[in-house]
């Protein structure tokens, strides 16, 4: 169970949420970039694209307009691992 | 007889007018309930832009942001939140009675309106109002896009220096049988909330600047979101005492014409009974 992190996706008119995740991958502005337990504390601007999101279940796919991500999936410090998708819009895409 | 007609006439007429009121009540309450929900979901969306900002924003110099740079005011911008529909009280009234008085305290040259709503486009247009931009026929169907249209052109007079100063009248939900009407300073943002800051290390990609930069008018869109949907909610809300209010006099005024009619009814066959009485007894004799 040490590998995952919690992950939400918001945006203002839905939010999905995620407990047990130990990848995802997100459209950052200089070209997409995963996200694993331990990553360094950051912020990053999103754009267009696809996020996938790997659980200890499936793989999860979302289509995203441009947005922030908020990762705090460091488990040193004590903050709670969790990273956080700010994003205009999201949708679920079909498997 | 034709007065027993008439009034059967006005208590069905009456009888339908409070069938529709109550409808429309009905109708209200279920949008309040639906525009309610709407408010729920976006908070967490606006609370962690908002966090996201005041945890950066100290760490940059502000003056570097045009949307949080204070200027010297002279235009400033209102934008007037009303509705397209009336039937809701005072609702509209009370907004553009509050935006007429803010108008002349500042100097009617000096203010340019966004004006979001049929009510308030139309009354300010008619009055040689510095109207701007008008929105309507958007409440209807109102998505997240809206807003960001709304809060597009208000932010783009902003950058251009039309204006130095944002303010947004609007009424907000308080309970079903109050709102709130408020006037607020949209821009240039004002971050004075305290956040309890720990300074970890935070990678910023591409910087901090540029994040903030592309946040704060995010922070804007939602809560002009908000806003719509506080007036929205207030509206209906509104609507649905002005309804309840209208259906309670319908019902009056119902008891009253069925008391009338029947005193008209009862008094024409006691009219027909004497004459029926006196037609016999003129017969006896």
């Amino acid at each position: 169970m040490k590998n995952f992190f919690k992950l939400e996706i918001i945006t203002p008119i839905k939010k999905f949420s995620f407990d047990n995740v130990s990848y995802v991958k997100c459209p950052g502005v200089d070209g997409y970039f995963g996200i694993m337990k331990n990553h360094t504390n950051s912020i990053i601007n999103l754009t267009d694209g696809t996020i996938s999101i790997k659980t200890d279940k499936d793989e999860v796919k979302f289509s995203c307009s441009y947005g922030i991500a908020d990762i705090n999936s460091d488990s040193s410090d004590d903050i709670e691992d969790k990273v956080l998708l700010l994003v205009e819009n999201a949708e679920e895409l079909e498997k | 007889m034709a007065n027993l007609k008439n009034l059967s006439e006005r208590i069905k007429s009456v009888t339908s007018i409070q069938q529709v009121t109550k409808a429309m009540k009905m109708v209200a309450a279920a949008k309040v309930k639906k525009a309610q929900d709407k408010m729920e979901i976006s908070r967490p969306y606006a609370r962690n832009t908002q966090e996201l900002i005041c945890r950066i924003l100290p760490q940059i110099s502000s003056t570097d942001i045009s949307l949080v740079e204070k200027r010297n005011v002279n235009n400033i911008g209102i934008i007037i939140v009303t509705s397209d529909r009336g039937f809701a009280g005072s609702f509209n009234s009370s907004v553009i009675r509050l935006a007429e008085k803010e108008i002349e305290k500042i100097g009617k040259d000096k203010v340019q309106l966004f004006c979001l709503g049929k009510k308030s486009s139309e009354y300010f247009s008619k009055r040689d109002y510095n109207v701007k931009e008008a929105f309507f026929d958007f409440w209807k169907d109102m998505s997240y896009d809206t807003a960001s249209d709304i809060s597009k052109t208000f932010i783009s007079a902003f950058e251009n220096q039309d204006i130095d100063e944002v303010h947004v009248i609007y009424n907000r939900f308080r309970t079903l049988a109050s709102q709130d009407l408020i006037m607020e300073k949209v821009l240039p943002v004002d971050f004075s909330v305290d956040y309890n800051f720990t300074n970890y290390n935070y990678d910023y990609e591409p910087g901090q600047k540029e994040i903030v930069s592309t946040l704060i008018p995010k922070h804007i869109n939602v809560q002009m979101w908000q806003q719509l949907l506080e007036s929205y909610s207030s509206e209906e809300a509104a609507r649905m005492i002005a309804m309840d209010n209208a259906t309670e006099n319908a019902k009056e005024i119902i008891k009253e014409l069925k008391l009338e009619f029947n005193k008209a009814r009862q008094a024409a066959i006691t009219t027909e009974m004497l004459e029926i009485v006196g037609g016999a007894e003129a017969l006896v004799d």
